[in-house]
């Protein structure tokens, strides 16, 4: 009997044993170079749709890591070996200076002048904001006007029924979210259901099943449902510019769906990649897109969207105190 | 004073008590401890993270039969809650986590003045880990049922004032199910858009290992019994080519009770109620 409890005590610690760790490399720039490529090559989700081959940036950027770099050259080269990706989800965090990709809206017209927007015309400086919702009526109180800069600032059903009853008597609502950069995919998925009457396919998401650039499992339908009690069933406008980006873009895709809704303005930023995180030996974290997310068409959404209406601001009209976008919107829910 | 901590040992014993026959004490036992702590979830991040936690354990045994004395039944709630670092201090993930196990013991023949005890029983596991960095998807769940063997020896160290006991209990689990996120799957996608179907698991010993054990003593004192106790934990999993691993060192001190004599020593219970020892 004494044997056979020494037997099972000795069983239980070498089973601990048997399962292997993962290998880790070590902390040097060759070794977290490494790292960080490797992350990339087998959880980024965009490595073939974006025709990157990322073998060759492996080649390219390792002749250039060097032993004797200081952290911040270093943290430079992995930041701008990320940027290859030219994706805004993909960020390189350390405890000094975080990388970014930036070109998606960079490179194109801001479509934004905050001046103009709370000006009187607008939404003055009485509009009343609520759950980060910054509202008022504009064209003489014939349309409402919500202002949502962040899908970061949550926002509730009793908050949205406020709102919506405010502008019962609109004959139509807009809801700007440009500058929007993002946040909790959730509330993107709550602020559509005000606008749909039934639960509706509007989009698809999939995700890396292995380390291969084509390994993702088999794509799943995205509802977003009509919600039970809230709904409104008058034409909304939404308002894009290149800085719609990542939740945004989703609340857009969904939008694009709605019954009585028309997206107007430039083009979204994209990011529909749903990012997950990861981190290399010397504690720095990267961020990246991992779950690719496409339209009820099954067309990836990394992109952006484009509006229904497409309409940039234009200078004279700024100069004018007019905003293009809102004044298009103004008109289309006029018609 | 007293009453007070009778009144709440009544409360946390209620569910126990009811059901309490008239001949069986519950021996229960409250023990907080401080804890180390290492947490591999390749989820969340390949580093190992390290840390402390502060544990609680609380357990009620009694006699499984009234006219059988070899059975013991223990319930047991256990609850970790800790702060982990990354190896370069640049990340931190904290552990909440909460378990209740039921299970019984079977007393073997004693051997050279040790008694021994075989046994098993079933947990059910739920833990959080956030690792705050992560900006889109910082959480990760431990959820599991296990079925667990177990063992126990006792040894008795009689003194001039007192008979102290020793105790050594080592667990390990052989079966269950867990839950395990999909390798590259978002929560979101797994919670909001409802994508599970990979995520529970079966387990067994081809893919979940560990040992837990502890070492301790208990001390009778004039109006109380107090345990200390050193132990261990190692677990890992892996599943859906994710690797978790946790390890964890602690110290506890703790105190021994039964409800029948608990309020005062002079209150001792009459010789037919029968106490398990455990």
């Amino acid at each position: 009997m004494k044997y056979r409890l020494l037997y099972f005590i000795i069983s239980c610690m070498v089973l601990t044993s048997c399962i292997e760790d993962p290998e880790i490399p070590v902390n040097t720039n060759a070794g977290n170079f490494e790292a960080l490529w490797k992350i990339i090559d087998t959880k980024y989700c965009y490595l073939d749709y974006k025709h990157i081959n990322w073998d060759s940036v492996h080649t390219v950027y390792k002749a250039r890591v060097d032993s004797g770099m200081d952290k911040y050259e270093f943290f430079d080269l992995m930041g701008a070996m990320l940027g290859e990706l030219k994706d805004g989800h993909v960020n390189l965090y350390s405890d000094f200076d975080r990388s970014r990709y930036w070109k998606w809206f960079t490179d194109y017209p801001s479509n934004f002048n905050s001046n103009i927007l709370y000006s009187d015309r607008y939404l003055g400086e009485n509009y009343r904001v609520v759950g980060g919702m910054r509202y008022n009526f504009i064209d003489n109180g014939r349309i409402g006007y919500i202002y949502y800069g962040d899908f970061s600032d949550t926002f509730t059903d009793v908050n949205m029924s406020n709102i919506l009853s405010y502008f019962s008597n609109c004959r139509g609502l807009i809801i700007d979210v440009r500058n929007n950069g993002g946040g909790y995919i959730s509330l993107a998925e709550q602020l559509s259901s005000y606008f749909f009457t039934n639960d509706t396919i509007t989009g698809y998401i999939s995700h890396k099943t292995g380390d291969g650039h084509t390994d993702f499992s088999a794509p799943e339908a995205v509802k977003t449902p009509a919600h039970e009690k809230i709904q409104w069933q008058r034409p909304v406008a939404i308002l894009t510019n290149r800085m719609s980006y990542s939740a945004t873009n989703s609340f857009v895709v969904r939008m694009k769906m709605a019954p009585n809704a028309v997206i107007i303005g430039d083009k979204t930023g994209g990011g529909g990649g749903l990012p997950l995180s990861s981190e290399i030996p010397n504690g720095w974290m990267v961020r990246f897109s991992a779950c690719p997310m496409y339209d009820a068409d099954m067309q990836h959404t990394e992109w952006g969207i484009d509006p229904d209406i497409k309409q940039d601001m234009t200078t004279a009209d700024a100069n004018n105190g007019y905003d293009s976008i809102i004044e298009k919107a103004i008109f289309y829910l006029n018609r | 004073m007293r009453k007070f901590i009778f009144a709440f040992l009544l409360i946390t014993c209620s569910v126990s008590a009811q059901d309490n026959e008239k001949y069986k004490l519950i021996n229960a036992s409250d023990k907080f401890g401080i804890s180390s702590i290492d947490i591999l979830d390749s989820y969340l991040s390949p580093l190992v993270y390290t840390g402390v936690g502060f544990r609680y354990e609380h357990a009620e045994s009694k006699f499984l039969l009234s006219d059988n004395d070899r059975f013991i039944a223990t319930g047991k709630w256990f609850a970790l809650a800790g702060m982990t670092l990354n190896p370069q201090y640049t990340g931190t993930m904290t552990y909440l986590g909460v378990a209740y196990s039921w299970g019984v013991h079977y007393r073997l023949p004693d051997i050279y003045g040790f008694r021994l005890y075989g046994g098993a029983n079933v947990d059910a596991r739920y833990a959080m880990k956030t690792n705050d960095r992560n900006v889109n998807n910082p959480y990760n769940m431990d959820m599991a049922t296990n079925l667990n063997l177990s063992g126990i020896v006792q040894y008795d160290i009689a003194t001039r004032k007192r008979l102290m006991r020793l105790n050594y209990r080592i667990e390990t689990p052989v079966l269950g199910s867990m839950f395990v996120p999909e390798n590259g799957a978002s929560y979101y996608e797994m919670f909001d858009v409802g994508i599970v179907k990979n995520a529970f698991l079966f387990s067994s010993l081809h893919n979940k290992t560990g040992v837990s054990s502890e070492l301790s003593i208990d001390i009778p004192f004039k109006h109380s019994e107090w345990t200390f106790g050193l132990g261990s934990s190692n677990l890992k999993y892996k599943a859906n080519n994710l690797l978790f691993r946790q390890n964890t060192v602690f110290l506890n001190v703790g105190v021994k009770y039964d409800l029948y004599i608990f309020s005062g020593m002079k209150n001792r219970a009459p010789a037919n109620f029968r106490n398990a020892g455990l």
